[in-house]
């Protein structure tokens, strides 16, 4: 099983006016299953295709187990591409799942093993000699992913796979799709958009900006401590509240005091360092945020509510979106939030209530002030 | 769960696969840089060269042609005279069979595409018939057929069959003009309280004009060049392409040289305000007020079908009626008499047939072999403005008049230039080649800027080789554009004569056998012979139009 290593890969466009890829490096162990993930026009994509050896780097190396392919084409880099528009040839469906094994000049009946083989693994094999034109989208993917396996190639890139199907059965066929990836034991890459099929099924996630590798992590890590505010709310989205760094306690403990007369928390910080009277950013993901009627005994309650800091404030919207009720709630200071809680959480509120807002301080991850604020929150 | 791995180092594969291994090696970058030579060499060699030659050789001999012109010992300046007659001719007439040609191309080509009616698919295929047709044998119909209505050959035959020949191509550029306006534009506007004239003037007109402009020109660049139609339909006139025949039968060669660079020249001209308004995209139109009531008044449908019958009529009595007249002319006991006589025509029909094929099937084969690698490196290479030229230089030798371009051929590959072939196929297959070659590029182009790139790089990635990907990807996705080019290509080659004429030693094609059998007057021979080539013309057509791509139809 090979690994993949990127080395200081940089790609421009237009005679270096424009920079698709700039100085990522990044390693692929063996056997994981790695998301790409970034706003369009990050370079994912031609990330994907320089290792793919589609696109050629400006600059750097790209290392395949072991091995420099940085000049090698693609046909020599035994690696399978599936595409988001598929890409299956006018052919029949067997003769498309054996395409790399018959150019590869392999005897006929392994190419009749192997092709038969793959088409019962996307359950395609009673289709075998359709000529796949007006075929639906999943079912093109299967074929595509058929081809890919068949043949034989140890590393899997995917470009948007799912991202052309219809969001249900993609939901299905992403954890069909990983089974697949893991029973064969292929490295694999997979470039998407939806943040949430990358959470759910890959060993790690790959985030990019304007060419750049923000952070690579597992999704759990990636979620709970984003380094920067870009990857946090890019993942999930994030409240925040401008504020300024009140107290400081080496090594890393700090009181952070919410601007406009807001609330004031103590909590610890591993990863920016900022220094007193610091601007600074306070994000929490809307779901740790607790909603308390006025008047709510936390002696009496059954929970464990320790440490929790209490803020005053109202409900200005709220609204449900099937899963879950999400509430705009307004700080006595001005500053909104985004709070979403099971639709099943015991109680409601209404538009108008004035209500306890509760943070645990260790829900809180301070950033620096960003130079542009609305950039570092913008999606796109 | 099959779990079962496979690697490539230990799965069974043919090591002696020598197909796939030549592949692979040719696919390397030293063979692609080989063949991109060969290719651009045989561009050079047999498209710019000739062209360049023969400004070369009228400046070489400058003083020369001057004197011939106009300080000639015994004639003084009566060349230039009858130079500058024949070209005024060659205009004149151009220009009034190019507006007789819109005049009833425009509802023509409007109700074929805007409106359905039963037999519509034949009257496209009718009117675009005598495009294919060699014009020789157009000519002659349209002679045949004016005669009996007392119009003898002169200026007037002359346009009524640069009407018949040039009339398909201004109605093909309409139609691909008028179908790519979306026709709710038209709605949008009658919606608006706009009557049916004022929407063809402000909206329609505006959006197909590029498309008007660029028929015009091919069809008065056509009938600029046209020679073997013209000289059956001529009389004693003489259009500028007639006279380059002529010139080069008396070997005056400077003077031929100067007459064909003019001819160049002026095509080169119009052909680069084609390119320069195909590239223009914005079209404006201004509102007159005043227009609204006239235009109301002529938007009653007596007028709108009126004028669609009455072009209906003319085009029926002008082009389709002339150019296939030649079909009732066919008397089967004179012919066998003519056929059978004394000097056995019917051998020289024969051998003439052969030649045609022969030369035919030859040059689209070199054609078709040069102009895939051609095709996928104008559209494929980023050669930047590279490309831009190598595609006008590839319209070159449709636009300008093939007695100058065989002429230039001649001139180069003859006695006079480098002298590798004399007068005679083997000078035609190069005559050939030069014209018919941008007939087999254009459509293969055409499939390949729409293949799917996509396919290419699955292709790549699964493991093929680029070679292996062209055979089994590329190619089959190509083989329409390559099939109707090919088809074009021969067609065009089958049609011939102005080159021809020029180029040929004592074997004939079937065209300049209509030629001299006309001017020696075998009607009936002649007669045989036209309804053969049309015949087989309207084959070709026909398995075009289920090949072609639509859009490289263009020329």
């Amino acid at each position: 099983m090979p690994d993949i290593r990127l080395e200081n890969i940089r790609k421009t466009f237009d005679e270096e006016k424009v920079v698709a890829v700039d100085e990522v490096n990044l390693e692929i162990n063996d056997g994981d299953f790695v998301f790409l993930l970034g706003p369009s026009g990050c370079g994912k994509t031609t990330l994907l295709r320089m290792i793919s050896g589609l696109i050629a780097p400006s600059r750097g190396r790209i290392i395949i187990d072991g091995k420099d392919v940085t000049e090698d084409p693609p046909w020599e880099r035994g690696i399978a591409f599936v595409f988001q528009n598929f890409n299956i040839f006018p052919i029949s469906v067997f003769e498309n799942c054996t395409y790399a094994l018959n150019v590869q000049g392999f005897t006929r009946d392994y190419i009749i093993e192997q092709g038969e083989r793959a088409l019962k693994i996307v359950g395609l094999d009673h289709r075998a000699d359709e000529i796949p034109v007006g075929w639906g989208n999943g079912d093109l993917q299967r074929l595509g992913i058929a081809r890919a396996i068949c043949s034989g190639a140890k590393i899997l890139i995917m470009d948007e796979p799912l991202g052309s199907l219809d969001p249900k059965i993609s939901a299905e066929f992403r954890w069909e799709l990983r089974r697949i990836i893991k029973d064969h034991h292929l490295t694999a890459i997979q470039v998407t958009h939806n943040q949430e099929e990358a959470m759910a099924i890959g060993d790690h996630i790959i985030i990019m900006r304007d060419g750049l590798l923000l952070q690579q992590d597992t999704p759990e890590q990636l979620y709970k401590y984003p380094h920067s505010l870009f990857v946090g709310n890019f993942l999930g989205g994030l409240n925040i509240l401008e504020a300024y760094i009140s107290h400081y306690e080496p090594p890393n403990q700090y009181s952070v005091k919410v601007r406009l007369g807001g609330p004031k928390y103590t909590l610890q910080s591993q990863i920016h360092k900022v220094k007193l009277d610091d601007n600074v950013i306070l994000a929490c993901r809307p779901e740790d945020i607790y909603l308390f009627h006025e008047g709510y005994d936390f002696e009496r309650s059954q929970m464990n509510w320790e440490g929790i800091v209490i803020s005053e404030g109202h409900i200005t919207d709220k609204f449900l979106t099937g899963k879950e009720r999400r509430y705009i709630v307004e700080l006595d200071n001005g500053d909104p939030l985004q709070i979403s809680k099971a639709e099943v959480f015991k109680y409601d509120f209404d538009v108008g209530d004035a209500l306890m807002i509760g943070i645990f301080p260790e829900d809180l991850r301070i950033f620096p002030y960003p130079k542009n604020l609305a950039k570092e929150m913008d999606l796109q | 769960m099959v779990t079962q791995e496979h690697r490539i180092g230990e799965a069974p594969i043919i090591r002696n696969n020598l197909l796939l291994r030549a592949e692979k090696e040719l696919s390397k970058k030293k063979y692609k840089r080989i063949l991109e030579i060969i290719v651009i060499t045989f561009f050079a060699l047999i498209i710019l060269a000739p062209i360049i030659n023969i400004i070369s050789t009228v400046i070489a001999n400058i003083g020369e042609i001057r004197t011939r012109l106009f300080f000639d010992i015994l004639l003084g300046d009566s060349q230039w005279v009858i130079m500058r007659e024949a070209l005024w001719d060659s205009f004149s007439i151009a220009f009034v069979a190019v507006a007789i040609d819109v005049a009833i191309g425009f509802p023509i080509a409007i109700l074929l595409t805007r409106n359905e009616f039963p037999g519509k698919h034949f009257i496209d295929f009718l009117v675009d018939l005598p495009m294919a047709v060699p014009t020789s044998a157009l000519g002659f119909s349209v002679m045949m057929f004016w005669g009996i209505m007392g119009i003898t050959p002169g200026r007037t035959l002359i346009i009524f069959v640069h009407v018949a020949f040039t009339y398909p191509y201004i109605v093909r550029n309409l139609k691909l003009a008028i179908e790519k306006v979306d026709p709710l534009l038209e709605k949008a506007a009658m919606t608006l309280s706009a009557s049916k004239m004022t929407v063809l003037r402000t909206i329609s007109l505006p959006l197909i004009r590029e498309g008007l402009i660029a028929g015009t020109i091919l069809a008065f660049t056509r009938s600029l060049g046209e020679t073997g139609a013209t000289m059956i339909c001529a009389g004693l006139v003489e259009t500028a392409p007639i006279l380059v025949v002529g010139l080069r039968k008396q070997l005056q060669l400077p003077t031929a040289s100067f007459l064909s660079l003019v001819l160049i020249l002026i095509s080169l001209t119009l052909l680069i305000i084609v390119k320069l308004i195909a590239r223009r995209n914005t079209a404006t139109s201004k509102f007159w007020q005043i227009h609204f009531e006239w235009e109301k008044f002529f938007s009653k449908s007596i007028f709108t079908k009126g004028t669609k019958i009455l072009a209906g009529l003319l085009m029926t009595l002008l082009v389709l009626i002339p150019s296939f007249y030649i079909f009732s002319e066919i008397r089967p006991v004179e012919i066998g008499v003519e056929l059978f006589g004394a000097d056995n025509k019917w051998a020289y029909l024969w051998s003439a047939v052969v030649n045609s094929f022969q030369i035919g099937f030859l040059v689209i084969f070199i054609d078709v072999i040069i102009a895939i690698p051609f095709a996928l490196m104008l559209e494929r290479e980023k050669w930047g403005r590279v490309n831009g030229i190598l595609d006008t230089i590839l319209d070159i030798p449709l636009i300008i008049p093939s007695a100058a371009l065989g002429f230039a051929v001649f001139m180069f590959w003859g006695p006079a230039g480098i002298n590798l072939a004399q007068p005679g196929l083997g000078m035609i297959i190069f005559t050939h080649l030069t014209f018919t070659f941008p007939y087999v590029v254009r459509p293969i182009a055409a499939q390949i800027k729409n293949i799917k790139i996509g396919h290419e790089e699955a292709s790549a990635t699964l493991g093929a080789a680029p070679l292996t990907t062209f055979r089994r990807i590329t190619l089959p996705a190509i083989k329409n554009g390559v099939i109707a080019g090919m088809i074009a290509a021969f067609t065009r080659s089958l049609g011939e004569t102005g080159a021809t004429l020029i180029v040929m030693g004592a074997d004939r094609t079937v065209p300049v056998l209509i030629v001299d059998w006309v001017e020696e007057n075998a009607f009936y021979a002649a007669a045989l012979a036209s309804v053969i080539v049309i015949l087989i013309s309207a084959l070709l057509l026909a398995l075009t139009r289920v090949f072609m791509p639509k859009e490289s139809q263009r020329l």
